[in-house]
């Protein structure tokens, strides 16, 4: 997995760039929530285990990865969006989801001594990954991706500022009026 | 006047709590055969050194993997969990490696429980990586804890802000 800065901002820049309305921090909690479903408690039980040795079976460590697969993804996704309002949450699912797939493909670019993991099952056990970064490339990306993030919302904002003005304008027959 | 579309069923508010539960009783399944089924339970490190003649020659993998300590060989534990041990056929470990650090081992299974690593990767920069990744965690959950509100007369989350 790339960092969690990096799928955080990776999610802001795919809201700004399709010009998603409403969804923004959806799409980006989307974004992380295959790592926090999955490598968030298994780094938790480690610590546990690590200092009390408790914990040990390796049940502790499987019963995590269907968090980090589409079929695992869907159902989570499907259960957070039943805690929106009825007209949110179609929305929801599909923000929340398009922003974990958006998480794995990001995912399937680093390459792993494992060979990926197997994110067709049930159809198939395999393991599948384009392998091309090693999995702590993302952290030398941060600094750039930030500054993108930043300059992309200034323009938003900027944008937005000036779409209001100009309807505030309009409405009051101001200087841009017909 | 609009249709209304097969999808919408799924997420209107009649059954909404079973439909949930559902989903959710359905993931624990998925997670449960997770935990005790699988291919991965059937060749690992630990079912190797369980039956070290049988699966004698066998080629294994372990990606990010935590180095408990360095003696006779690498210690290695997964989820705090120790796994076993590897020494490279000459002897020579990767130059600064030390106890805490996360590797990547390609190697192959011997009779004697020990992984003879072909290939030792070495994950310096994970440490910075969690700390980033626990930053961006929190950016993520903390942004929703703004944005969200729970709407008690329409029994549901909403956004606080329309550009969010």
């Amino acid at each position: 997995m790339p960092d969690l800065i990096t799928h955080s901002v990776a999610g802001h820049l795919v809201a700004r760039v399709t010009r998603l309305r409403h969804g923004l921090v959806l799409l980006v909690i989307g974004n992380c929530l295959p790592d926090l479903l999955s490598r968030l408690p298994v780094r938790v039980i480690g610590e546990i285990n690590f200092r009390t040795g408790h914990l040990a079976e390796p049940y502790w460590y499987w019963m995590w990865m269907p968090g980090h697969l589409p079929v695992g993804l869907l159902l989570a996704s499907y259960v957070l969006a039943h805690l929106f309002v009825r007209e949110r949450r179609r929305a929801a699912f599909f923000t929340l989801l398009g922003g974990s797939f958006t998480h794995l493909l990001m995912d399937s670019f680093q390459w792993h001594a494992s060979g990926g993991e197997p994110i067709f099952w049930p159809f198939t056990w395999n393991g599948y990954e384009i392998g091309l970064v090693s999995p702590e490339a993302s952290l030398t990306w941060i600094p750039a991706l930030l500054v993108a993030s930043a300059v992309v919302e200034t323009v938003h904002q900027a944008a937005k500022a000036f779409v209001t003005r100009r309807a505030a304008e309009r409405r009051t027959d101001g200087p841009v009026g017909h | 006047m609009t249709q209304a579309s097969p999808l919408d069923s799924l997420f209107d508010d009649r059954n909404r709590a079973a439909r949930a539960l559902l989903a959710l009783l359905t993931l624990l399944g998925i997670m449960a055969w997770f935990a005790f089924a699988g291919p991965m339970h059937e060749i690992t490190f630990a079912n190797c050194i369980a039956e070290p003649e049988r699966w004698e020659g066998k080629e294994l993998r372990l990606s990010v993997t935590r180095v408990r300590g360095i003696e006779d060989g690498l210690i290695l534990v997964r989820a705090g969990r120790e796994i076993g041990r590897v020494r490279p056929p000459d002897g020579q470990l990767p130059a600064g490696l030390n106890a805490g650090d996360t590797i990547s081992v390609e190697g192959v299974f011997r009779s004697t429980g020990i992984l003879e690593s072909r290939r030792v990767y070495v994950h310096e920069a994970r440490p910075w990586k969690n700390r980033a990744s626990l930053v961006g965690m929190c950016v993520a959950v903390g942004a929703g804890l703004v944005v969200f509100r729970w709407d008690r007369a329409r029994g549901g989350l909403v956004e606080r802000f329309d550009d969010a």
